[in-house]
């Protein structure tokens, strides 16, 4: 029984996740320029690199401009998306100048020897949509044929894949890699089984890793393996009577490290306010060496480093292993 | 228009097909189940899990206004949305579906045949409910069976009858007349449907009737409508004093269907119900009736579907839905 860890694929062992588009609920369009994901590439002190930061970063756009859905997490919240959507998606993804583009930029001032590691979540191809649109002259219906659902994927992956060519070719001297794709919806519903398990095929032909971002307790959370993912993370959740503690964390830990799986850092929103230093306590006596990925509010990291907040100092310690517990922890972080 | 929102688990598809007609009235509805089952309804709600749920929740005060939840389950653990939904200004229904109300002391006292051994334990639904009048706007059960068990616990509840699309249930090929008649039953719980009384019964019939005998279990719901379509006769379920889910399916196929409805809840209905009302004593002879008579059962078959067109038809339903939800929200 080990945790997941990343070197063991060669991969960067601690990403954070990156909002982009529009929100859950929001009407801003969220754009990382430079600037905004300096803080997070790089571990700054008075707007001097000291250190590279975390390893490597995964986007993932929830809905589209025109609030169509994107991830599965915004099921429920936006209109059945398109071919637009999806093309919207790479579009603003690759643009130049902000999101993964202004990463791979950013990349070169990383100190010499470390690699920043890019993973993209996929979109979901929701099941209500009749009409997704047309691919290759053919018209794609999510409901009512699921061969279709994979065909947009595919589609998809080839149109990430032809833009990040281009994108590494123009900016010499890069040091980012893209290392996969992103299964981003924690239940499987009893069509996305055999979606998931081609799709991964697929990305591994193509010679990418796939990874599967769960919940504790998800059905079939377990197999991901057989479903062909490379890396499962699992976040802990919670089913308790009382205010989410850190004790499910523990709880979750024991589960992944029993399957061999990485964690996913969650804070925010109605969360104990106290939660983030919890999750550093924890994770730095309990699962340092796994492969985590942290999943805040969006930049809440870059205006932790701009008010000066030790948080800040504490997230970058955690990822070189030099953190050290703090008794009685009050955090910055809530909403 | 207020946001709508159902949750967290879908039973016999009525979730998903009351989402999918409130939208064709445009309204904003989202469903969300965590109970997947090999039923597969299809019905375009979202399959997730309750771990989702719990993370999402959050966000879903943004979004609705009114929290229609089945079945005494909510999005958080141990009731913790109600009062935040509550303090948040949104309204909640709370639709009951058997046995998360359906107290065990109480069921036994008008029924002796009921088994009601896969309701919640009775202090848990007593305490439920407690904790239910405090923040639900209003009830809704989908007959007088349920009615008694919830009534002096709310303000206000609705009795709503299940709803079915009747575009989906052909019955023009109704007038099925095997040589050899075919008996089709399909217990989800064969406890609380009484299948092995059915059971028996029907091996003492074989003895003097020829008929085939089908048991649906552990199919789609596609294909178990197949089944139903190729029937004589349909048992639903002889224990519980009411019809259930699969009665209005088969009466909105022209079938004769066999369920054990109470005395005392006949006149709950607004003419009489074309159902053969049959308990463990008495099912025996009604199946007789049912056999050596295939005039009644065509004509048990016209009526029922005529009976789910006036009362169990989705778009009706709806409308008596809407208007609950009006008085909920307060709106004309």
């Amino acid at each position: 029984m080990a945790y997941f860890q990343g070197e063991t694929k060669g991969l960067n062992n601690y990403l954070f996740h990156c909002s982009f588009l529009r929100s859950l609920t929001g009407n801003e369009v969220q754009v990382w320029s430079k600037d905004d994901l300096r803080p997070y590439l790089l571990y700054l002190h008075q707007a001097r690199v000291v250190d590279a930061f975390f390893g490597g970063i995964v986007f993932e756009a929830e809905r589209s401009v025109d609030g169509s859905t994107l991830s599965s997490k915004s099921l429920g919240f936006g209109k059945p998306p398109t071919v637009d959507s999806w093309k919207e998606t790479c579009r603003e993804l690759f643009r130049r100048g902000q999101n993964l583009a202004a990463v791979v930029e950013l990349s070169k001032e990383i100190p010499f020897g470390k690699m920043i590691d890019i993973w993209i979540a996929l979109p979901y191809p929701d099941v209500t949509q009749h009409a997704f649109g047309i691919i290759d002259d053919t018209l794609l219906h999510f409901r009512q044929d699921h061969k279709d659902r994979k065909l947009a994927l595919k589609w998809w992956i080839q149109q990430v894949a032809t833009e990040w060519q281009a994108l590494s070719k123009e900016v010499i001297g890069h040091r980012a890699r893209f290392c996969g794709f992103v299964w981003s919806k924690s239940s499987l519903a009893p069509n996305d089984e055999q979606l998931v398990t081609d799709i991964n095929g697929y990305l591994h032909e193509l010679g990418y890793h796939t990874l599967w971002m769960q919940n504790y307790g998800t059905v079939k959370g377990h197999e991901g393996k057989r479903l062909g993912f490379d890396i499962v993370l699992t976040r802990p959740t919670y089913l308790g009577t009382k205010n989410r503690g850190i004790e499910w964390v523990e709880t979750a830990s024991s589960y992944v490290k029993a399957f061999e799986h990485g964690l996913i850092l969650w804070a925010g929103g109605i969360d104990s306010p106290t939660l983030m230093i919890e999750l550093l306590n924890l994770g730095c006596q309990r699962f340092a060496e796994a492969f985590q990925l942290f999943e805040l509010p969006v930049k809440s990291l870059k205006q932790m480093y701009e008010k000066e907040d030790p948080m800040y100092v504490y997230v970058y310690a955690y990822t070189k292993k030099a953190y050290r517990p703090i008794p009685n922890p009050t955090s910055s972080i809530e909403k | 228009m207020y946001g709508i929102v159902h949750a967290p688990i879908e039973i016999a598809g009525q979730m998903g097909l009351i989402c999918q007609t409130l939208k064709k009235r445009g309204f904003p509805v989202v469903g969300y189940n965590t109970f997947q089952t090999q039923f597969n309804f299809g019905r375009g709600i979202i399959d997730t899990d309750i771990y989702h749920l719990i993370k999402l929740f959050e966000s879903t005060l943004h979004k609705f206004d009114l929290y229609h939840f089945h079945n005494s389950y909510t999005f958080l653990p141990d009731y913790q949305d109600l009062p935040i939904l509550k303090d948040n200004g949104k309204k909640i229904v709370m639709h009951h579906r058997g046995n998360d109300v359906r107290l065990r002391s109480l069921a036994k006292r008008n029924n002796p045949y009921v088994n009601a051994e896969s309701s919640f334990p009775d202090a848990e639904i007593e305490k439920n409910l407690k904790l239910f009048s405090k923040y639900v706007s209003a009830a809704i059960v989908q007959d007088y069976e349920l009615y008694e068990y919830v009534k002096d616990y709310y303000e206000k509840v609705y009795v709503l009858p299940r709803l079915i699309d009747l575009k989906t249930f052909d019955h023009s090929v109704s007038n099925t007349e095997n040589k050899v008649p075919i008996i089709v039953h399909a217990p989800t719980n064969r406890e609380f449907k009484g299948s092995d009384v059915i059971e028996k019964v029907l091996l003492d019939l074989k003895k003097k009737y020829v008929f085939q005998y089908i048991l649906v279990e552990n199919q789609t719901h596609r294909e178990a409508l197949s089944c139903y379509r190729s029937a004589d006769i349909i048992i639903d379920q002889i224990l519980c004093g009411m019809y259930g889910n699969l009665s209005v399916e088969v009466m909105a196929m022209g079938k004769p269907v066999v369920a054990y409805i109470r005395e005392d809840l006949k006149n709950t209905f607004p003419e009489e119900l074309p159902i053969v009302s049959a308990n463990p004593d008495s099912l025996r002879d009604r199946l007789i009736d049912l056999l050596e008579n295939a005039e009644l059962r065509r004509m048990l078959g016209e009526k029922g579907r005529s009976f789910v067109e006036r009362y169990h038809s989705a778009d009706i339903v709806i409308e008596q839905l809407i208007q609950i939800y009006q008085v909920v929200m307060g709106t004309p």
